[in-house]
């Protein structure tokens, strides 16, 4: 059988959606002529590749000894990690792949982007593949293809705890061969990497006043809607209009009236004062940000407004409001409660900003139509939001990206909105009904909207009336009494269980200073040894297994952010390899103890607000 | 003699961290090194040619002339990697086979 058969054979059986990509492509005549692609018999009688592009050769291998060159390159690489994901640009024929395959562990990946299927095809002719098609733990992706899919696979392998044991590498003359889809290569890859970080920053920053804010805003469960009490209660036909606090809101924020009324207004929390300054009430606010400056909703009206908010966000904005609070993105401990008492609280992306959880909202709720104002996500000269505002709240803030404007122009942003704009992008991309309409009329193009003017998207879209306040006070709260009374027996049971996991968690460090001293004499196990060792499976299984250690986890994110980074990152020797493991269990069993002594009367203070 | 051979395994050595750099795209590293291997190589062609008057070592000399002056071509077309080669599996063994002659 040629390499051709087998290697198509091979992708037949392991990638089948590739093969019937490549195998059309395989036949067709361009692809056949790719005369600037050759083989050439390298001096120990093995095959070779070289291509000739732009007036200049390039060997994309050793022309004496191409797989000792491969083995060669690849010793670069070091693989001691845990959870290694090596993103290669480049498979040339596979030699230098190869060798990268040969040294993977059980959870490493390797991420094989190929951006010339002429390429791929020559190499399927000529050189046996099998065991790289074969390979589960390789994935390939042909820029034509499925080279789109190259996000999802970072998504599905790389996280915030093995980006510290990340390799990109690229095959050798690859980089200059292909330098366009080389840098975009690695622009998609340090973008994705950037916006994990942000997220987790964010997180680690936030993680405790997140805990604080979630237990005191408990006692708003007693009146309280969750989103999904909403569907199916307002007419999706009616367009929802988010109203974001972008530059470009003064150029037609009056405009806004006309909607009143016949279309359902989400205004984040900072566009609120310039609605009402044009007393303009939106249907509703919406908030999550747990440290939320008070005099974006400073004004009285604000009060009696609903309130569309997470559980962690600013208490004191929960306890000015006399309408309805509505809980959305309830996750963790909270979610956890209402699930046992029967309750689906959804599941959402809420995309880190304020109008992507808005957007969230809406897309729960199933809106058909999504009309985004004040969405610019750039800057506008300097101003940063409506009324000429320069914030740079973010430390993310410091960072540019230049992108396209609303006509094709660049326009700078700034490096967390751009991570909103790519959330938007991709949010609006996966929905299976309904349209985006960007009447920001300013700002970045967001790929995926009609650009249309608010006036002309009020013409033809806001056609019926609906009165949301009527809805609104007709919906009963989410948890009756009884559901009630059985949240409040699940917060007794937690507290009990705190008590516990800050035992376990005592022992747990006990244990660990036992082994790190034994370790320190000698890194042989005894029975002792493997006896603790069990001990502390047991401890971490008890722990986690528990429901109020979701409380826990959000707490101690700040204090283990910097060694979880680290958690698949290895040293030099098998000695300090086990210390490291065992002063990292330590301190983590340490941050347990002071967060269960932290969140105890906070949980407390929850159970009676609840009375 | 014996100081001869001890210099071209060290150059031999060099070559061989040379190839490995190259091949692993580290070109800075790899011409830096290169730049001082070259002096050696230089010094230690010519103390061989001292002994090679009349003899079949003069026309080895040359053929390491010739693929010194192929390892500047590549280095010229930016093939790094046809460099590294040339330096591995020619001028390394040409020099190994001077020393036995």
């Amino acid at each position: 059988m040629s390499f051709l058969k087998s290697n198509l054979k091979a992708l037949e059986v392991h990638r089948n959606s590739l093969f019937h990509k490549l195998k059309d492509k395989v036949s067709e005549e361009g692809y056949q002529n790719s005369d600037y692609i050759q083989i050439v018999e390298a001096r120990d009688g093995t095959m070779a590749l070289s291509l000739n592009m732009k007036d200049q050769k390039y060997n994309l291998n050793s022309l004496y000894n191409p797989v000792m060159e491969a083995n060669r390159w690849s010793k670069q690489f070091n693989f001691k990690n845990l959870s290694t994901v090596i993103t290669m640009f480049g498979f040339g024929n596979g030699y230098f792949a190869r060798e990268l395959m040969l040294k993977l562990k059980e959870k490493d990946f390797l991420i094989i982007y190929e951006p010339s299927s002429q390429v791929m095809v020559k190499a399927l002719e000529y050189f046996d593949l099998a065991d790289l098609i074969c390979n589960e733990k390789v994935i390939l992706l042909l820029d034509e293809m499925n080279g789109t899919e190259f996000i999802n696979v970072l998504k599905w392998c790389l996280n915030w705890m093995n980006l510290n044991s990340q390799i990109t590498c690229n095959h050798p003359q690859y980089d200059l061969i292909f330098k366009e889809s080389y840098n975009s290569f690695l622009k998609t890859l340090e973008d994705y990497k950037n916006g994990i970080m942000v997220n987790e920053n964010t997180n680690a920053a936030t993680s405790k006043l997140i805990t604080q804010n979630t237990l005191k805003n408990f006692i708003f469960l007693k009146n309280c809607n969750i989103i999904t009490d909403l569907i199916d209660l307002i007419p999706t036909e009616i367009p929802a209009i988010i109203v974001a606090a972008g530059p470009s809101l003064d150029k037609n924020i009056f405009e806004l009236k006309e909607a009143k009324g016949k279309s359902v207004i989400f205004a984040v929390d900072t566009a609120v004062k310039y609605l009402l300054k044009n007393d303009i009430i939106p249907d509703f606010i919406v908030t999550l940000d747990p440290k939320k400056s008070l005099h974006h909703l400073s004004d009285p009206r604000c009060n009696i407004i609903p309130l569309i908010c997470r559980i962690e966000a600013r208490t004191e904005i929960l306890q000015r409001n006399e309408n309805r609070i509505i809980f959305f993105n309830m996750e963790g401990y909270t979610a956890k409660l209402m699930h046992e008492v029967g309750k689906d609280t959804g599941w959402y992306r809420s995309g880190g900003s304020v109008t992507t959880g808005a957007f969230s909202v809406c897309k729960t709720l199933g809106f058909r139509t999504i009309i985004l104002i004040g969405c610019d996500l750039a800057y506008d000269g300097k101003s940063t939001h409506a009324g000429g505002m320069i914030v740079d709240v973010s430390e993310a803030g410091r960072y540019l990206e230049t992108v396209k404007d609303i006509y094709g122009n660049d326009i700078k942003t700034r490096y967390d909105w751009f991570i909103y704009l790519k959330w938007f992008e991709e949010a609006i991309s996966l929905l299976e009904d309904g349209k985006v309409v960007d009447a920001t009329e300013g700002g970045a193009r967001i790929s995926g909207t009609k650009l249309m003017t608010l006036k002309e998207s009020i013409l033809q879209y806001c056609l019926k009336e609906i009165n949301v306040d009527k809805i609104i006070t007709k919906l009963p709260p989410t948890l009756s009494f009884e559901k009630l009374q059985a949240v409040r027996e699940l917060i007794h049971m937690d507290l009990s269980e705190l008590i516990e996991i800050r035992k376990k968690a005592n022992n747990g460090i006990a244990i660990c200073d036992r082994l790190i001293n034994k370790y320190n004499k000698s890194i042989q196990e005894t029975k002792s040894s493997i006896d603790k060792n069990e001990l502390l499976k047991q401890i971490n299984v008890f722990i986690e297994s528990k429901r109020v250690y979701v409380l826990i986890d959000w707490d101690i994110a700040q204090d283990t952010f910097s060694f979880i980074t680290d958690l698949y990152v290895r040293a030099d020797n098998e000695k300090n390899d086990k210390i490291n493991t065992y002063e990292k269990a330590k301190s983590l069993y340490t941050s347990i103890v002071k967060a269960a002594d932290r969140i105890f009367p906070m949980l407390e203070g929850a159970l009676s607000g609840l009375q | 003699m014996d100081n001869v051979q001890k210099q071209v395994d060290k150059i031999i050595d060099e070559i061989n961290n040379i190839t490995e750099l190259l091949y692993q795209q580290k070109v800075l590293e790899g011409y830096a090194a290169l730049n001082a291997t070259l002096v050696k190589i230089m010094k230690i062609m010519e103390i061989i040619g001292g002994f090679s008057k009349g003899n079949k070592l003069a026309y080895d000399l040359e053929q390491l002339n010739l693929n010194l002056k192929t390892a500047l071509g590549a280095m010229e077309k930016k093939d790094n990697v046809l460099l590294a080669d040339i330096l591995n599996y020619e001028i390394a063994e040409q020099l190994r086979n001077l020393v036995t002659k």
